[in-house]
């Protein structure tokens, strides 16, 4: 979003959009009815900044709770695995634990 | 067949299988537990990585309701009591942990997808993505749980060749 200048005559307010996957510039106008305009469209961005970082905060702190439970969930499968050899059982195929018989 | 039909001819090998896994009961069992019981640290360290995601995961869910969310850690400590059991091992202790955090991890997911009023498609699939996480984690959690105390359960398998050439398969 922009004020323009062209040749000297007075400063239009311009905002760009996508339309069809390509960028247009828009041109709103100049005096009172475009102070508006450019106030309301910097309202709507500030807003749509605001719930961005807000977005941002949340995920960054769900990622990190998802990271410390597979963290833990990580740390469990490692000490069961572990324990289970010890006793003697091995994984067959990936799925179920079966006692060595030699 | 008759009691005495089934009194039995084993060949030297099922006799074998059924002295090891008749030893592998309950003094296999007993050395596992004395080597967890011996070795702490890695159990204190998990349970302190597993109680520090069960905080994160209430204060997820709860957010600054603090009656939420002191109501939820009484009721998370009792349900991990419940799925421990009565003298649970170590890592019985931690696999339950596990199970009530996974669930937490479920909950706090899908009540937080449900609670989403306006959102966009990365952020729909970013909570769908979670949800469908949280259920693989939880199923995970349970069915390891279960087959842990399946295989510490002293079960014996017999296998009889009777006369007739028929097999009586005898479990205690």
């Amino acid at each position: 979003m922009a004020w323009e200048t062209r040749g000297g005559a007075g400063r239009y307010y311009t905002r760009s959009k996508r339309v069809g996957g390509r960028m247009v510039r828009e041109y709103v106008g100049t005096g009172p009815g475009a102070e508006a305009e450019a106030s309301a469209d910097a309202r709507k961005r500030s807003q749509r900044l605001g719930q961005r970082e807000e977005w941002n905060r949340r995920r960054a702190e769900l990622e990190a709770t998802m990271e410390v439970v597979e963290r833990f969930a990580a740390g469990v499968r490692a000490f069961t695995r572990s324990t289970l050899e010890a006793s003697g059982y091995r994984q067959h195929n990936r799925g179920e634990w079966r006692r060595c018989v030699d | 067949m008759t009691k005495k039909a089934a009194v039995v001819e084993m060949d030297p090998k099922q006799t074998k299988a059924r002295d090891q896994s008749e030893k592998g009961g309950h003094a296999e069992l007993d050395e596992v537990r004395a080597a967890l019981d011996a070795a702490p640290n890695v159990v204190k360290e998990l349970g302190d990585l597993g109680r520090a995601a069960l905080l994160m995961e209430v204060d997820s869910f709860a957010g600054k309701n603090i009656l939420m969310r002191e109501a939820q850690k009484r009721y998370l400590a009792q349900l991990q009591t419940e799925i421990e059991g009565p003298n649970p091992s170590p890592l019985e202790r931690l696999l339950a942990q596990e199970v009530v955090i996974c669930r937490q991890h479920l909950a706090s997911a899908q009540a937080l997808c449900a609670a989403l009023h306006e959102y966009s498609f990365a952020q729909a699939e970013f909570h769908e993505r979670r949800i469908e996480r949280a259920q693989r984690r939880y199923l995970a959690a349970v069915k390891t749980l279960a087959q842990i105390r399946r295989l510490q359960l002293p079960a014996v398998q017999v296998n009889v060749a009777a006369e007739g050439g028929k097999q009586i398969n005898v479990a205690r």
